[in-house]
């Protein structure tokens, strides 16, 4: 684990507090959450529209002055700001923004320390190390949900266990996920409005994710509270980090109406509105890669390069995702068994 | 730094911080070794095929899909179910969740990735459970919780295949109460919905304490409203046990159905208020005004004993009730009916 940065202690948990990083040797302990707090800041954009709040959360990265926050349209705004654990209010502009991986890094403007101003500190977390995270870990997030905690007060502490790592199963825009994430850490603590930004911790406070916005599974219908995992913003921020001055055009943000995103890449989920039916084989063109694996006529193809296939229309897509050359399993039921043949996938 | 401790749980003390630091490495660990011993006994079950086929998006009046602050109308949850092995010969305890969508095709994945096709065997309507048969041998069961390990307080882990990841997906919360839903089912305060519905509840010795099921507050099936929201339902092990046998020859159990209004204020004995014309009571000769006073060997002194005697047996079952009118007393024999509507 990492313990970059500098490390105080505050007034109120001052007695016998070590902050080391490892499991603490006998009769010492850590507090989660004490070098956590003072890297907590509550972000306030603009907005409030169309169910996007204008309020959420982020963590000090960088003493710079760099915050890691949930990328949102609310943050398009010439009036962002960031007020941290002391209640300071800082003006923020967005540095550089990765809608794709759901993650903005905002640079706070410090105050300049002259005569009679006090010189601003800030204590950063350091990124942890998200990939040893796995279901089962207890995991706290700190945020603002709401939005209801102001100035100096302290943002809400949930605590709850990992749900499940993994790249996202479904697809992305159904879920409401950002675009291209590869890996996301799920979790059971509730998300809230105003949650997204804030940090997911270890048990051990250590930094292994930032909180998303809120997401829904189709495969269950539920709201799913997920965090991007630190493994993957370890690169955005170093580089973004590099550049002298802020990205005059972020990157246009993806519309998170409720009427779904205007993307042309929707147009196949349109066929949730007909019926697909399950994906029965009618015909096995002869000599053909289909023909040479064993397929016959009336096979129910159930699972093609491991993805369950539901219908006809999960057919298409996991093809679409397949190249030309790879050599797939693909489980049919034949009567009354399962068969598993072995597809070699050819170019068109 | 002031002390505006809004929503702290850091803990000012050396010494007890030290304690929950540890206790909860301790925690940490045993919850991830109760997952691995119950897990190759869980299950992932595909329904394919039914009103799936002819799944619609939800659209809203303008025709957009809904979003999460719309969350009306009809929704079926596609992703794919959990279940438990029960017998090393291929019987697999589920939920009945799936079944909403009359599936035409069942497959079982066990934990080792092979998948069988599936028939179901039987299932229990008021219990929300149901029995799959695949042809195996050689399965590793679930190892079922003793009735002393269910108690109110203690942690429960709930675990399910519903997200679809390689992992089982894991939520962690406590036993927050027994003998809910006519006493049929206990109830968990870790998040429970589609994600693991048909799927163990499970202590932290990895032994399972219940089976996740579909049921809301009034006993109905569960919907959206209640998914993850703390309050969650399973049927505790030893009443799922009892279950497994009666499913795998029954073909469906419903629940048992007498035929009286009691009188609220009832205390001494369940007086009866109402009697439903052409019911099992109305039958047996039972008549307002009768008091009940133990159904079999169980005493029953108020109306909630009553519902709790009778949620314990299905329709079918034969039952002894001990009625007294005026001075009179006698035992009665007779055999539940299924309520009005069900298998509709």
């Amino acid at each position: 684990m990492n313990s970059r940065g500098p490390v105080r202690r505050t007034l109120g948990c001052a007695l016998g507090l070590t902050l080391c990083a490892t499991l603490p040797a006998f009769g010492q302990a850590i507090d989660p959450l004490e070098r956590a707090w003072p890297a907590v800041v509550k972000v306030y954009g603009a907005g409030g529209f169309q169910g996007v709040p204008a309020y959420g959360s982020g963590v000090i990265v960088d003493a710079r002055g760099f915050v890691l926050t949930a990328w949102s349209i609310a943050l398009r705004t010439p009036s962002l700001r960031a007020v941290d654990v002391d209640g300071r209010s800082y003006p923020a502009v967005i540095w550089r923004a990765d809608p794709g991986l759901g993650v903005a890094l905002l640079k706070l403007e410090l105050p300049v320390g002259g005569l009679g101003a006090a010189k601003v500190e800030l204590r950063p977390l350091a990124l942890g190390r998200s990939e040893a995270v796995s279901p089962g870990d207890t995991i706290y997030t700190l945020g603002n949900p709401f939005g209801f905690v102001y100035g100096a007060e302290r943002v809400a502490v949930q605590r709850g266990v990992v749900t499940t790592v993994g790249a996202p199963q479904e697809d992305a825009r159904v879920l409401n996920l950002p675009e291209r994430l590869p890996r996301l850490i799920l979790h059971d603590a509730p998300h809230n409005p105003g949650t997204q930004g804030g940090p997911l911790l270890t048990r051990s406070g250590e930094l292994v994710g930032i909180c998303g916005r809120i997401v829904e599974s189709r495969a269950t219908n539920t709201l799913l509270n997920f965090a991007v995992p630190t493994e993957l913003l370890r690169d955005f921020v170093r580089e973004a980090i590099t550049w002298r001055s802020p990205n005059p055009d972020p990157p246009r943000p993806p519309a998170e109406s409720a009427a779904g995103p205007p993307v042309t890449g929707l147009r196949l989920l349109r066929a949730h509105l007909v019926r697909s039916p399950l994906a029965y084989v009618e015909r096995v063109v002869p000599e053909s890669p289909a023909a040479r694996a064993g397929f016959e006529p009336d096979d129910l193809v159930f699972r093609l390069a491991g993805r369950t296939i539901r219908s006809c229309r999960d057919y298409d897509q996991v093809l679409e995702s397949l190249a030309a050359g790879q050599e797939v399993e693909v489980v049919v039921k034949r009567g009354p068994a399962l068969i598993t043949l072995r597809l070699r996938l050819e170019a068109p | 730094m002031r002390l505006t401790c809004f929503a702290v749980l850091g803990v000012a003390l050396g010494a007890p911080l030290a304690a929950q630091s540890r206790d909860e490495g301790a925690l940490e660990r045993v919850t991830k070794r109760a997952i691995e011993r119950v897990a190759v006994g869980v299950v992932e079950i595909e329904a394919l095929g039914g009103l799936e086929e002819a799944f619609q998006a939800p659209t809203n009046e303008a025709g957009a899909e809904e979003g999460i602050l719309a969350r009306k109308g009809f929704k079926q949850a596609y992703g794919p179910s959990t279940g438990l092995v029960v017998r090393e010969d291929g019987w697999i305890l589920t939920s009945t969740f799936f079944l909403r969508r009359k599936p035409r095709h069942l497959i079982v994945t066990t934990h080792d990735g092979k998948s069988y096709l599936a028939t179901l065997a039987g299932q229990d309507e008021a219990r929300a459970l149901c029995l799959l048969k695949v042809q195996a041998k050689g399965l590793t069961p679930v190892t079922w919780a003793a009735p002393e390990a269910l108690r109110v307080g203690r942690y429960a882990i709930a675990l399910g295949r519903g997200l679809g990841y390689e992992h089982l997906a894991v939520s962690r919360g406590i036993v927050s109460g027994l003998n809910r839903i006519g006493g049929r089912a206990l109830q968990s305060s870790a998040a429970i919905s589609p994600m693991n519905y048909g799927g163990p509840l499970v202590s932290l010795e990895g032994e399972v304490l219940g089976i996740l099921v579909p049921l809301s507050m009034q006993g109905g099936q569960a919907s959206v409203e209640i998914y993850d929201s703390g309050i969650g339902f399973a049927i505790p092990a030893v009443d799922a046990v009892a279950a497994i046998p009666r499913l795998s020859k029954a073909g469906v159990l419903r629940p048992g159905f007498l035929g009286v209004v009691p009188d609220p204020l009832s205390q001494d004995g369940v007086r009866i208020a109402q009697v439903s014309p052409g019911s099992p009571a109305a039958q047996a000769g039972l008549e307002p005004g009768d008091t009940i006073t133990a159904v079999g060997e169980r005493a029953v002194e108020r109306a909630w004993q009553l519902r709790h005697a009778l949620g314990a047996h299905y329709a079918g079952d034969e039952v002894e009730l001990s009625v007294s009118r005026g001075t009179e007393r006698k035992t009665l024999t007779l055999t539940l009916g299924a309520p009005p509507g069900a298998g509709k």
